[in-house]
């Protein structure tokens, strides 16, 4: 199973379901092996399917379909997780879950085949602005004073009514990305914070120490999330997110296919009139500018003056870093000003931070890096591929993050459950008047109960013992037979 | 263990306390208050909260910060204004049951921590306002808050509530401020309240004589009410306790004349007019009791008691309207609106008893239990199935932590598990825990508990549904039926004494499965007893005076074995048979080799379950009960499934032995039998 007693690490695998690209790797014991996508080779998934009519066809196979057949294309799925209503590809509707299961089915079908085993365990990364650890949750109840006391303070307040909504129940996409995942066929199932992930990938330089503040910057394709999170050995701590659902590369490479569709209006003009009415060969040629736009940006990376061409046929078209810096700069001036509201909730002094993590696609713009040093002053660091620092954390946490294997507590001496026949079924348990390693005599009352008719009884011993381990805190509804505690006779 | 308990009725306008120290109990006065009612006043004074006595002396100054009965804001669910101060009901109450413990403590002289609040009968299980009177409480100081219901009090109250037969009905009518009726089983630590009514009829009869005296006095009044700031207020409060006054008087006079202020003419009441201000009050009370009642599933004859509580019981038109209106005698106390403080008190008495037992441990089960990862955790799943085995090593059940990890829970050795005792989704920990079978080798280390021995002159049957434990007296002279759980004395035949000495008897299973006692005497009376009715089923005699008696079961029949005439050489035994349905004779028979040729006739019931060899009706176990090779008798337990010995228990010499499980396989029995006695012992599987 996901244990082996042999002691060999089983394989898990590592995924990171981004809005618009994903990647995986594999992870056995120390190794991580990144599942490439098979048709480009490249490292990072298109986070896009399409259905042909028989099967969902998932990455670049799906991208290079969406041409024959828009309608039946769609990425960005995971912006609907939450409220998971169907869309229509082609002639059948899908719900957003079902599109992520095919993108994990086709991950882990690649992974298995490369691997050359079976992969029953899966790590998923989502943003931390899903309800649960960071924000709340509905685990809040039973922590210890500590945690308590950590979750009322002001990193909780940053999240606002998401804690409020997240408080009664888990959050529902942290429950999809769960059964999405078991529907993939995978057995255990874990989730982890993408900002907690893509702190613990490797970065150029010293890594950071125990303590550390980082604000995890990570510009993606669709969205731009920050997290502020705490430093630690096994786990960091998200002290606060925040995020802007419609701040991404996508949008930056939109408002590029506008500057290119308005440039180049000359030489579109015809190509726009020759498609015509045709409603596909629009949305191709839309689909051509888009991929355009995005190339140039992509070798803006590196140059400082680009020039490409669209068509074989159509004009150079010429861009600079500059012009890039200056089209993009009132979007990055908004991820920029996330980033202050959110340390100013939280009541974090910027110098108190010790660097800003730049991470996603997004982040590679030069662009990104002038402003936030202007904008924020903070010191940035950088992993080597931005957009694979999530999964690269997430595989290097697997290993850090402790084993799983909990083995049953083992005892000299034989002990036996405590149960009581409560009057009326059942009561609130008030407190236990024995504490675990006291010896007790027959007839001895060990705790004290209120049935709801508002009778306290007391729950006695009927031979004499020792309080082994306390199964039921107080405050806690029992019923008759109910196993309370251990004891040792 | 007895801990010393406050008992406190807090009533919309007077409250009852009373000091329980183990079996004693006491109502205790208010401290300068000379009776057993404190009023139940709030005042929010600068200095802080004053309540009783103190708060009634100081609304005259402070009107607007007073309030009384600080439980109406709870009965409400809103905040009450005190001036400018919003105080809820939690704060109202524990401010006064602060003082009332202050006071409390004081008296007794040592810490109080646990106290026992009556509750309006209206406040039913699962009421939150329930929680508000608990919360109240414990912010008063008591780590132990006890609630009871007001109705359930006043019938336990033990100037009325005497002499009452367990499981008795006891219609309450607690009159305060707010009217109630209210059916109470009675049943000691189980008193139960079974329906309920309430009514605002108090508060509305006070709202009638109000009314009265403002009609009656408009002339003087309502200037008086009028009057600008807190006068106004301070003459309403004044007011209402000139009506009240003037009602409770009544109650020994025909008619009462008094002035509200030395300035203001007289205002005269007269026990007519209440009656009849009071009249729709108790139409309401004399249908709500036969409401109430019928709900129960009950007449007014059924009912064991009628009692008559609070103060309204004063009223003296009350307990003829309620004793016409209901055709049965009313019960009430010299002192009724004490009756729910000294019921809750004698509530208290008795919390000692309120005690329960653990269940005894299963012999054949253990628990199997994992610490928590962060000591807390959801069940993701369970991989091994209630009843299926597992190998050493293997992940029996996987848990989610708060951060998402997932734990596998691995089991220590091989074993079978019984119970998940939690389900996928429930939180677990700090230790979850799981019920395994014990292996045979620990069965074996780890002897059952012994639960106890049971020990007569005469036999011991194990009835045929293996739930009960026949003890029969060897001449006869009584049968008891135990469960063959905890031993308990279920049911108890005693034939009453005749004439000659009893010679014998023994139980036998007569048809239909009946258990019947056959009994002799020394003239040769046969008696045979059922003993579910306790009745004589028949009765004959054999003159010859038997020896020996034995019964055919099947047949039901029974045979007399008598020393016959001596023929030559011999002694020959005369046989008389009789039919036990009738106790007609069938037919005496002078013949050696009878018993020979009538096997079905025995000494001993052939149904009895206790026997040399029994499988356990969940098939893991089987005894075996006989003897060693040197004649001992023993008694051995053997795990089906391994076949290894896992219990082996030997008895004395001359003893023989015979065994069986009861028929839930919770416990093992074996009867140990001597010339003259038998003694079962009873272990817990």
């Amino acid at each position: 199973m996901s244990g082996t007693s042999d002691g060999t690490a089983p394989p898990v695998l590592v995924v990171d379901v981004g809005t618009t690209s994903s990647a995986a790797a594999v992870v056995t014991g120390d190794t991580t092996v990144l599942v490439p996508e098979p048709m480009t080779g490249a490292a990072t998934w298109p986070s896009a399917v399409f259905w042909d009519g028989q099967q969902m066809l998932v990455g670049t196979l799906a991208e290079r379909r969406k041409r024959s057949d828009p309608e039946a294309f769609a990425a960005g799925f995971k912006r609907g997780l939450a409220d998971d209503t169907s869309v229509l590809l082609g002639p059948r509707r899908f719900r957003p879950v079902e599109q992520v299961v095919a993108v994990l089915s086709t991950l882990r079908a690649e992974a298995e085949r490369l691997h050359g085993a079976p992969i029953h365990r899966a790590v998923l990364t989502v943003p931390a602005s899903y309800g649960g650890l960071g924000a709340g949750g509905d685990w809040t109840e039973e922590r210890g004073d500590e945690e308590r006391s950590r979750l009322s303070g002001p990193g909780t307040r940053a999240c606002g009514d998401l804690s409020q909504s997240a408080s009664q129940h888990s959050d529902v996409r942290r429950t999809r990305m769960v059964a999405a995942a078991e529907a993939a066929g995978f057995q255990t199932i874990e989730l982890l914070p993408e900002p907690v992930a893509a702190a613990f990938a490797p970065i150029a330089g010293a890594p950071f120490r125990p303590g550390d503040l980082v604000l995890v910057y990570d510009l993606g394709g669709g969205t731009f999330d920050t997290a502020l999170v705490r430093i630690g050995v096994r786990w960091h701590e998200v002290l606060g997110h925040a995020a802007l659902d419609d701040c991404g590369g996508h949008d930056i490479d939109a408002l590029l296919a506008r500057r290119i569709s308005t440039d180049g209006q000359q030489w579109l003009a015809p190509l726009t009139s020759a498609a015509g009415s045709s409603t596909p060969a629009t949305l191709r040629l839309d689909m051509a500018v888009t991929d355009f736009a995005q190339r140039v940006k992509h070798q803006l990376s590196d140059a400082a003056v680009v020039e490409d061409f669209l068509m074989p046929n159509t004009p150079a078209y010429r861009m600079s870093q500059e012009d890039l810096s200056t089209l993009a700069a009132p979007l990055l001036s908004r991820t920029a000003t996330c980033c202050t509201d959110l340390l100013a909730r939280l009541g974090v002094p910027v110098h108190d931070v010790t660097a800003a993590l730049l991470v996603g696609g997004g982040s590679r713009m030069p662009a990104v890096a002038d402003l936030l040093q202007r904008g924020l002053g903070l010191p940035l660091r950088r992993v080597v591929d931005p957009e694979l620092a999530t999964v690269r954390g997430a595989a290097r946490w697997v290993p850090v993050s402790g084993q799983r294997r909990v083995s049953a507590r083992t005892s000299p001496e034989p002990t036996v459950p405590l149960s009581w026949n409560i009057p009326a079924g059942g009561g609130r348990l008030l407190r236990w008047l024995v504490s675990p390693g006291q010896a007790y005599l027959a007839g001895v009352p060990l705790a004290r109960v209120r049935l709801s008719s508002g009778a306290v009884w007391d729950l006695t011993a009927s031979s004499p013992g020792t309080l082994d381990r306390l199964l039921v805190p107080p405050d806690t509804d029992v019923t008759a037979g109910d196993w309370l505690a251990l004891a040792r006779p | 263990m007895a801990e010393p308990i406050l008992v406190v009725d807090v009533g919309t306008s007077g409250t009852r306390v009373a000091l329980v120290d183990g079996d004693r109990s006491g109502l205790i006065r208010e401290p300068g208050g000379a009776t057993y009612v404190w009023p139940s006043s709030v005042c929010l004074d600068d200095t802080g909260y004053l309540v009783g006595t103190a708060a009634e002396r100081r609304k005259r100054a402070i009107p607007r910060r007073y309030i009384d009965g600080p439980r109406r804001a709870v009965d409400a669910q809103a905040s009450m204004w005190l001036e400018n101060h919003e105080v809820t009901g939690v704060q109202a109450l524990a401010a006064y049951l602060t003082a009332v413990h202050t006071e409390g403590q004081q008296q007794y002289g040592a810490p109080i921590h646990r106290l026992t609040l009556t509750t309006p009968a209206d406040y039913l299980p699962g009421d939150p306002r329930r929680d508000v009177l608990v919360a109240a409480g414990m912010a008063a100081g008591f780590p132990d808050v006890e609630l009871v219901s007001d109705a359930v009090c006043a019938a336990l109250d033990p100037e009325t509530g005497s002499g009452l037969p367990a499981g008795g009905l006891v219609l309450v009518c607690d009159l305060g401020a707010t009217w109630t009726t209210a059916v109470v089983q009675v049943r000691g630590n189980h008193t139960t309240q079974l329906t309920h009514q309430a009514s605002a009829a108090g508060h509305d009869l006070d709202a009638l004589l109000i009314n009265d005296l403002r009609s009656e006095g408009r002339a003087w009044i309502e200037p008086l009410l009028a009057a600008p700031d807190d006068a106004g207020l301070r003459a309403y409060y004044e007011a209402i306790d000139f009506t009240r006054r003037l009602k409770h008087q009544l109650a020994d006079a025909e008619e009462v004349a008094d002035h509200l202020t030395p300035l203001t003419p007289p205002y005269r009441l007269t026990r007519d007019w209440l009656a009849a201000f009071a009249e729709p009050a108790l139409r309401w009370l004399v249908a709500s009791c036969l409401t109430v009642v019928q709900e129960a599933g009950a007449t007014p004859e059924d009912l064991s008691a009628i009692v008559l509580a609070g103060g309204g019981a004063r009223l003296p038109m009350v307990e003829p309207a309620l004793r016409i209106g209901l055709g049965q005698q009313i019960r009430t106390s010299a002192e009724p609106e004490l009756a729910v403080a000294r019921g809750a008190a004698r509530w208290s008495v008795g919390a000692a008893t309120r005690t329960v037992p653990a269940d005894r441990p299963r012999w054949r089960i253990e628990p199997v239990s994992w610490e928590i990862p962060g000591a807390v955790g959801r069940l993701s799943r369970w991989l091994v199935a209630e009843g299926h085995s597992y190998q050493a090593g293997e992940v029996v059940a996987q848990v989610r932590t708060p951060d998402e990890r997932v734990f596998d829970l691995i089991a220590p050795q091989a074993g079978t598990l019984l119970a998940h005792r939690a389900a996928v989704g429930d939180h677990v920990g700090p230790v979850l825990v799981a019920a395994a079978a014990k292996s045979p080798k620990a069965l074996a280390e780890q002897p059952p508990g012994h639960r106890q021995r049971l020990d007569v002159v005469g036999s011991w049957l194990l009835a045929p549904d293996r739930q009960r434990l026949v003890e029969c007296d060897a001449a006869g002279r009584y049968v008891r039926v135990r469960g063959v759980d905890d031993g308990a004395v279920v049911g108890e035949l005693t034939p009453p004494p005749g004439d000659a000495a009893p010679r014998g008897g023994q139980v036998f299973v007569g048809p239909e499965g009946r258990l019947c006692l056959v009994a002799w005497d020394a003239d040769g009376w046969v008696s045979v007893w059922e003993l579910e009715s306790g009745t004589l089923a028949t009765r004959f005699r054999d003159p010859s005076t038997p020896e020996n008696v034995l019964v055919d079961e099947a047949q039901w029949r029974l045979a007399t074995e008598a020393e016959g005439k001596v023929v030559g050489r011999y002694r020959r035994s005369t046989i008389t048979t009789w039919d036990l349905r009738t106790g007609d004779r069938l037919d005496k028979v002078t013949d050696d080799a009878w018993t020979r040729r009538n096997p079905g006739y025995a000494a001993r019931s052939g149904s009895d379950a206790f026997a040399t060899s029994a499988t356990c009706p969940d098939g893991q176990l089987r005894l075996v009960a006989g003897e060693t090779a040197d004649g001992t008798a023993v008694l051995v337990v053997h795990d089906v499934a391994s076949d290894h010995e896992v219990l082996r228990v030997q008895g004395s010499p001359g003893q023989r032995v015979r065994a069986g499980f009861s028929a839930d396989a919770r416990q093992l029995l074996a009867v140990w039998e001597s010339d003259d006695r038998s003694v079962v012992d009873v272990w817990d599987l």
